[in-house]
C-alpha cells in the first residue's frame, strides 16, 4: 500500500511537468546564478572596477608619483568629465574636491580621492586656488570613529578617501592601493629613506586598513590615509531603507504576480470568457486589474516603510517625495510585469514556476538580495536588464543618497516606459487567447 | 446532405433575424472547427444546437459571442457584428462553466455583472432584486457562492446574464450537472424568458430535453450543420415515415437479418420500419431464418436520439 502511494506520487510528478522543473532544474538554475554573480568576482576580466574621482589640491612629485601608480592599475576606473577633449584621455583628469564629493554623492563614483595640504585642514577653511570647498556637512558628517587619520609626523599633506558606506568594499581596496603605491614608491633608491623599512614591513603584504595603521614614532612612507563617509553618517538608519527596498521589490513582483494569475483564474473558470461577451472591454479589464494592483501594491511597500520608520528609523517622511514617486513607478511597473506573465501562460502552475524562476533570478540579478556591488562587471551589467536593479537604485538614490526627485528621473523614465510596454505586450498576449479552442 | 426546413416565406428584415450566421468557417491550427455553416435564428425562437463532443458547437457559440474572430463569412446578430456594442447590449451569454465569483456573495456577483452590462444605481438594483426572486435565492443573497449547491450555482450563473434584458440568450450546456429538480427550475427560468419574447440558442447532449424545450433544432458534425429545423420535419427528413422497432434475441444468428443493426449502448437488434402490419412478420421471418429467437420486440415513434444517431453516427467521438 505504501509502495502505491509513493508511486502515484511519483507519476503525478512525472506528468506535472512544471512541478518537475520546480523540483530539480529550478534549484540548478539558482546556484548558476549565484555562483555566476560569485564565482566569477576573482576572475580578472569581469571583476568590478572601482569607479573614481580625484582631487589633488597638492600637486607636487610625490602626490603625482602616487597618482600615476594608482590609475596604471587595474583596479580602478577613472571618471572623466564628458567635455573633457579626447586628446587628453591618457591623462589623469582632476576635480575639485566638491566636485568629487558631488560625484561620491550621486552615486556616480565609488570613491572620491582627495589629496590635501596637512596645513590645510579642516578641508573648509583653507581651500587651494580653485578649491571650492567640500560641503559643509561633509567634515560634520563624519562618524565617530568611522575616519582614522593616519599621520605621517613629517608630513605636509594627506589623503581623503571619500566613501559611500552603502560600498565597503571599494574604500578599503583604495586605501589599501595607495598605501601600496606609496610605500613601492618610497623603495625606489631615488627616494628611499631609513625611516621608510619598519612602515614597509606592516604594509607590503597587501590590504591594510588605514585605521588599523599605526606608524608610532616612524615617519611613515605612505601618506596620511582619512577615510570620510559621505553619506549614510547623518542618517538614522539608513542601511535598513535598503534593505527594505530590496526587500519590497522582491516581495512586490511576487505578491504582484500572484495578483496577476487572477486573469489566470478567470480564465480557467470561464470568467473572462463570460466577462468578454459583456459590454467589457479588455482594456478596461487589464487597467481595472491594473489599478488594483497598484493599490495593493503601493499599501504594501508603504505599510512596510511605516513599520521601517516607527521601529527601525527610516526616515520615511523626511523623503516622502522621491518615495512617492519611486513607490508609484515601481508598482506600476511590477503590476504591468505580472499581468503579461499571467497572459503569456496558459495555466496557472505554469506561471506559478515561471514567475518564480523569473522574479527570483532577477531579484538576484538586480541586487534584491546580494548588493549589486559585489557582482562583477558583467554581472552588474546583466543585472541592469532586471526591473529590481532600477527600482533598488531609485529607492537608493532616495533614501541613502537623499537625492531630489528630480534625479530620479532615469529610473523613474525607464520604469514607466518598462510598466508601459509590459502592460501592451499583456494586451498582446491577451489577444491571442482566443486563438486556442 | 443537410436536412432543412423552408425558411417562412414571407421577406424579413435583417434586424428580425436575432443570430444571422452566413458561410461561417474557422480553423484552430490543423482543427477546421467550423466549416461553412449557415442558420439564422428569428427574434424570440427557441433553438437547440445538438452535435457530437467536437462538433464545433462551443467555437460557434463562441463565434456568436464575439470571442472568436471567423476566418470566413459573416455573423449578425440583431443586424450587428457580434463585437458592436449593440450586439453585446443585446446578448447574454451563460457559459458551460460556473463562470462567477465563488468569493463574492450572489448579490455582489449580480452588482459585479450588472455594472458589466452598464446597469447603474436604481435600474441596477431593481434588477439585482427581480434576479434574485427569479431564481429563488432572496434568502441567500449575501452568502458566498462557494456555499452554494450545484444547482444554486447554475441558477445564478444564468441571472448574471439576464440582469440587462437580453434579446438574445446563449446557453453552453446550461443544465449540466444538475439535479432534475434544479433543471425543472433552470428550464420554467428559460421558459419565463421565452415569454417576455427572449430568443434563446442553447447546447445540449440532452435529447429530451431539447425536444422539449425548443422551437427548431440544428444539428452540426465536423464543423458543418447537417440538419435544421423541428423534430417532426427531421424525423420524417431523416428517418422517413417510419418507426423503431428494438429486439432482444437469443440464440446465434448467422447473418444479420434484415432491416436491423445491432445496437452495443442498449444490448439489441434496432431497425426503422415504415409499415409495421406489412414489414413487421418479414422482419421476424428474418430472424428465425437466420436462426435467433425474438425474446421481446417493442415499436415506438423515433425520438431526437434516433435521428442524432443517424445523422452523426455511432462512431465514438472525443
Amino acid at each position: 500500500m505504501i509502495q502505491q502511494i509513493v508511486r502515484i506520487h511519483f507519476l503525478r510528478l512525472w506528468h506535472t511537468k512544471s512541478d518537475l522543473v520546480l523540483t530539480f532544474l529550478v534549484p540548478i538554475a539558482f546556484f548558476s546564478v549565484f555562483a555566476m554573480i560569485f564565482g566569477n568576482r576573482d576572475k580578472g576580466k569581469t571583476t568590478p572596477k572601482i569607479k573614481v574621482a580625484i582631487s589633488d589640491h597638492v600637486r607636487d612629485a610625490k602626490t603625482g608619483s602616487i597618482l600615476q601608480g594608482i590609475v596604471q592599475t587595474d583596479t580602478l576606473r577613472l571618471h572623466r568629465s564628458e567635455t573633457i577633449d579626447d586628446k587628453s584621455l591618457g591623462e589623469v583628469e582632476l576635480f575639485r574636491s566638491s566636485q568629487v564629493a558631488d560625484l561620491v554623492q550621486r552615486g556616480i563614483v565609488n570613491v572620491g580621492i582627495v589629496f590635501l595640504p596637512i596645513e590645510s585642514a579642516p578641508v573648509s577653511q583653507a581651500e587651494p586656488e580653485g578649491f571650492i570647498g567640500l560641503q559643509g556637512d561633509l567634515v560634520a558628517s563624519r562618524p565617530q570613529g568611522s575616519a582614522h587619520p593616519v599621520q605621517d609626523v613629517g608630513a605636509k599633506w594627506k589623503v581623503q578617501i571619500l566613501a559611500d558606506s552603502y560600498d565597503q568594499v571599494a574604500p578599503q581596496v583604495v586605501s589599501a592601493l595607495i598605501q601600496k603605491v606609496a610605500l613601492a614608491d618610497s623603495l625606489q633608491p631615488t627616494n628611499r629613506s631609513p625611516s621608510t623599512l619598519p612602515g614597509a614591513t606592516q604594509v607590503a603584504d597587501g590590504v591594510v586598513q588605514a585605521s588599523s595603521f599605526k606608524v608610532g614614532s616612524f615617519p611613515s612612507p605612505v601618506p596620511a590615509l582619512e577615510v570620510v563617509d559621505i553619506l549614510g553618517g547623518t542618517r538614522s538608519n539608513p542601511a535598513v531603507a535598503m534593505y527594505a527596498a530590496g526587500i519590497a521589490v522582491m516581495f512586490l513582483l511576487f505578491s504582484m504576480t500572484t495578483a496577476g494569475a487572477s486573469l489566470l483564474d478567470e480564465k480557467e473558470n470561464g470568467t473572462f470568457e463570460r466577462i468578454m461577451t459583456t459590454q467589457l472591454s479588455i482594456d478596461q479589464l487589464l487597467m481595472g486589474k491594473w489599478l488594483f494592483m497598484v493599490i495593493i501594491g503601493s499599501a504594501q511597500v508603504t505599510l512596510m516603510f511605516l513599520w521601517g520608520q516607527f521601529v527601525f528609523g527610516i526616515e520615511l517622511f523626511r523623503h516622502i517625495d522621491g518615495f512617492v514617486a519611486m513607490t508609484i513607478a515601481t508598482v506600476g511597473s511590477a503590476s504591468s510585469f505580472a499581468l503579461m506573465l499571467a497572459a503569456i501562460c496558459s495555466s496557472r502552475s505554469q506561471l506559478n514556476w515561471i514567475s518564480v524562476v523569473i522574479i527570483l533570478a532577477m531579484s538576484a540579478l538586480g541586487g534584491s538580495m546580494v548588493p549589486r556591488y559585489l557582482m562583477s562587471s558583467s554581472m552588474q551589467s546583466a543585472g541592469l536588464w532586471t526591473f529590481n536593479a532600477w527600482a533598488l537604485e531609485g529607492y537608493n538614490k532616495v533614501f541613502w543618497r537623499d537625492l531630489p526627485v528630480r534625479d530620479l528621473s532615469p529610473e523613474l523614465a525607464v520604469l514607466t516606459a518598462s510598466g508601459f510596454l509590459f502592460i501592451v505586450l499583456a494586451r498582446l498576449f491577451i489577444r491571442s487567447w482566443e486563438k486556442s479552442c | 446532405m443537410v436536412f432543412a426546413v423552408p425558411e417562412p416565406a414571407e421577406e424579413r428584415v435583417e434586424n428580425d433575424y436575432a443570430i444571422r450566421v452566413e458561410e461561417v468557417a474557422k480553423r484552430f491550427g490543423s482543427i477546421q472547427a467550423l466549416d461553412g455553416v449557415s442558420f439564422s435564428v428569428n427574434a424570440g425562437e427557441r433553438i437547440a444546437l445538438l452535435g457530437p463532443n467536437g462538433a464545433g458547437k462551443t467555437s460557434l457559440v463562441r463565434a456568436i459571442c464575439g470571442r472568436v474572430r471567423v476566418d470566413r463569412g459573416e455573423i449578425n446578430l440583431f443586424g450587428h457584428p457580434p463585437s458592436a456594442p449593440e450586439a453585446k447590449g443585446a446578448i447574454g451569454f451563460i457559459p458551460q462553466e460556473l463562470a462567477i465569483y465563488q468569493d463574492l456573495t450572489a448579490r455582489e456577483n449580480l452588482q459585479a455583472f450588472g455594472r458589466f452590462y452598464h446597469l447603474r444605481g436604481s435600474a441596477l438594483r431593481n434588477k439585482i432584486d427581480w434576479a434574485l426572486e427569479w431564481i429563488g435565492l432572496e434568502d441567500r443573497q449575501h452568502d458566498l457562492i462557494r456555499t452554494f449547491s450545484g444547482g444554486m450555482k447554475r441558477r445564478i450563473n444564468i441571472a448574471c446574464s439576464c440582469l440587462h434584458d437580453p434579446k438574445l440568450l446563449v446557453l453552453d450546456e446550461p443544465t449540466v450537472g444538475v439535479d432534475p429538480q434544479s433543471r425543472e427550475r433552470i428550464y420554467a427560468m428559460l421558459g419565463e424568458l421565452h415569454q417576455r419574447g427572449t430568443a434563446l440558442l442553447w447546447t445540449t447532449h440532452l435529447m429530451a430535453e431539447a425536444e422539449a424545450n425548443s422551437d427548431r433544432i440544428i444539428v452540426i458534425d465536423h464543423g458543418k450543420k447537417i440538419a435544421d429545423g423541428n423534430l417532426e420535419a427531421l424525423a420524417k427528413q431523416t428517418l422517413g415515415y417510419g418507426q423503431r422497432i428494438e429486439m432482444q434475441i437469443e440464440g446465434e444468428m448467422k447473418i444479420a437479418p434484415n432491416h436491423l443493426v445491432w445496437d452495443s449502448s442498449r444490448d439489441r437488434w434496432v431497425g426503422i420500419i415504415e409499415d409495421i402490419g406489412r414489414e413487421l412478420p418479414h422482419v421476424l421471418q428474418a430472424v428465425s431464418l437466420a436462426g435467433g429467437h425474438v425474446s421481446n420486440v417493442q415499436v415506438r415513434i423515433p425520438n431526437l436520439d434516433d435521428i442524432f444517431m443517424t445523422l452523426t453516427g455511432r462512431e465514438l467521438r472525443e
